[in-house]
């Protein structure tokens, strides 16, 4: 555990010397919970504090309300701090006519990055539901990647990632906690494709079970998330720097992972080439809504 | 910006337990080896049967465990006395006092009683003269739990205004209701092992000051990092974090009057 890592995290010092990305974050407030300092200089104080270089967000007014409107604030914020945020288009199924003409806008008009699901807030839609099937064939043609709050049973992603094999599906909240039926059915997909991942993002944080994880799947597929701003990044980090892993596990599952995934997949922008340096945690900061 | 503090951990249990999670810690020995691996300086510990067996045994067994050391303090479960489960409060407490003994813990979801005046009154004003702190656990798991009785919080808070009333396990659900809370009863604190708000300390800190919020970890069923840095990097000053650290628990233990 006692790495540079976990010395600095330890300490309260950014993680400067490490390229820190979180895969699954948010922007804006959020009618469920009190999402404090949720707007782009709020989240990005956040980032700075800690050393994250990179946060991947979608709206939470895509996911509960308008959706074209949120995924517009998505790309505003990605314009306003250039290389700090990526962008992820949210899909509602409920509105299947303008669906697949929402994707296109989001990834061709708006130059967001991938697209975001959340079939349980969508009146729990099935994730093989006819209507995600649609989008899922739209980003095997443009080998896109989906985020989505769950991808159902391990068969259903099993399914899935067979099917469309150009398509990389990231499955939010699973690698949490540790499940060993779904951890078991889950980890032959993680090592034997590269287009399966799954984050690490929960409030809850369980004794072990990162660890669990890693040593099941390996570390290749795991990538760092935190929700933010519905959970504290501060907090979910700390799933990972003070985990009993090596530092080089913790290394890629905290940004290697996403980087190559990023480069892979076209969402590496050339703004996000900043040296850490330029990335000071600012410990005034007061910017940001409560 | 190094931080050297001497945290205090205001939420750890000890003893076998039922929701046991495999290689966590589960004795004294093995909490304060984690302790150490991850920079803790002391920890409030209750024990496991204390909470999942029979509270005034479970006590017993705990002063036994922590006996070897300094570093843990002993925490203990109350029940309601009526039942004949706990001793009365008026005889407990000199017990409790007598042992060293200086937190108590009450755990009104799980163990199926309210917190409220007519159910817990007289072992609220017992704590409350002798202003022993009293940890209210609700049962709160995970971020959509709406356990924590907060009328309850409130009427027992106006009614003792010297009782430290510490909500332990809260969550991001809870703000709406903790924030106007902590403003109205100047004796309401928070400890954080399960508050994954979003700068919530800072945010805390902003609204009521940092006096009335105690770092905690939930071990063992909890990984003690998150708190950690959820703790280290929140956007307040150094004096500030170190209240929040320990320090403010420290002075809740010290001012209990023996």
């Amino acid at each position: 555990m006692k790495d540079a890592i976990f010395s600095l995290a330890s300490q309260g010092n950014a993680l400067q010397r490490f390229l820190v990305i979180d895969a699954h974050a948010h922007l804006g407030r959020c009618p469920l919970i009190h999402a404090a300092y949720a707007d782009a200089s709020g989240l990005k104080a956040s980032m700075d504090r800690i050393g994250i270089q990179t946060t991947c967000i979608s709206a939470f007014q895509s996911l509960g309300g308008d959706v074209k409107k949120g995924n517009n604030a998505v790309a505003e914020a990605v314009k306003q701090f250039p290389g700090r945020f990526i962008g992820y288009g949210t899909l509602n199924p409920l509105f299947p006519d303008e669906m697949l003409n929402e994707l296109d806008r989001c990834l061709d008009t708006l130059g967001l990055w991938a697209i975001k699901l959340h079939p349980t807030m969508h009146r729990n839609t099935s994730p093989d539901a006819d209507i995600y099937h649609r989008v899922y064939a739209c980003m095997e043609e443009r080998r896109g990647v989906i985020l989505s709050h769950t991808f159902g049973s391990p068969d259903i992603l099993d399914k899935l990632s067979n099917t469309y094999p150009n398509v990389t599906f990231i499955y939010a909240h699973v690698g949490a906690t540790y499940d060993a039926k779904i951890a078991e059915a889950l980890a032959p997909l993680m090592r034997e494709r590269n287009n399966v991942y799954i984050d690490t993002v929960l409030s809850v944080v369980p004794w072990g079970h990162i660890e669990q994880w890693v040593n099941i799947a390996g570390s290749d597929r795991i990538l760092f998330g935190s929700d933010v701003p519905f959970n504290d990044n501060a907090h979910q980090i700390g799933r990972l720097t003070h985990a009993s892993l090596s530092e080089r596990d913790k290394i890629k599952i905290l940004g290697i992972n996403m980087a190559e995934l990023l480069k892979r997949t076209g969402g590496w922008a050339e703004s996000m080439n900043v040296t850490k340096a330029d990335i000071r945690a600012d410990r005034n900061v007061e910017s940001g809504k409560t | 910006m190094a931080q050297s503090m001497r945290i205090f951990d205001a939420s750890a249990r000890i003893g076998p337990a039922r929701d046991h999670i495999p290689g966590a810690p589960r004795t004294a020995g093995e909490l304060l080896r984690v302790m150490d691996d991850v920079g803790i300086s002391d920890a409030l510990v209750w024990h496991a049967d204390a909470q999942h067996y029979d509270s005034e045994a479970g006590n017993t067994e705990l002063l036994d465990e922590l006996s070897d050391t300094a570093r843990l303090y002993p925490c203990w479960v109350f029940l309601p006395h009526e039942t004949g489960e706990c001793p009365p409060p008026a005889t407990y407490i000199r017990t409790f006092l007598d042992a060293g003994v200086r937190a108590a813990r009450l755990f009104p979801y799980e163990h199926l009683f309210s917190f409220r005046l007519w159910n817990i009154g007289a072992l609220c004003k017992i704590l409350a003269f002798h202003r022993i702190p009293v940890f209210v656990d609700f049962g709160i798991h995970s971020w959509g739990d709406k356990t924590i009785d907060w009328n309850g919080l409130f009427d027992v808070g106006k009614a003792y205004p010297h009782l430290p009333i510490i909500i332990t396990k809260i969550n991001i659900g809870s703000d709406r209701h903790l924030l106007p809370l902590m403003q109205q009863l100047p004796n309401l604190y928070v400890e954080t092992s399960y508050y994954t708000v979003h700068r919530g300390i800072e945010l805390i800190v902003s609204k009521v000051g940092p006096q009335r919020i105690l770092f905690g970890t939930g071990l063992p069923l909890r990984a003690p990092g998150p708190a950690l840095t959820a703790l280290q990097y929140s956007l307040i000053n150094d004096k500030d974090k170190g209240l929040v650290a320990g320090d403010n628990l420290r002075r809740l233990i010290e001012e209990v009057r023996v």
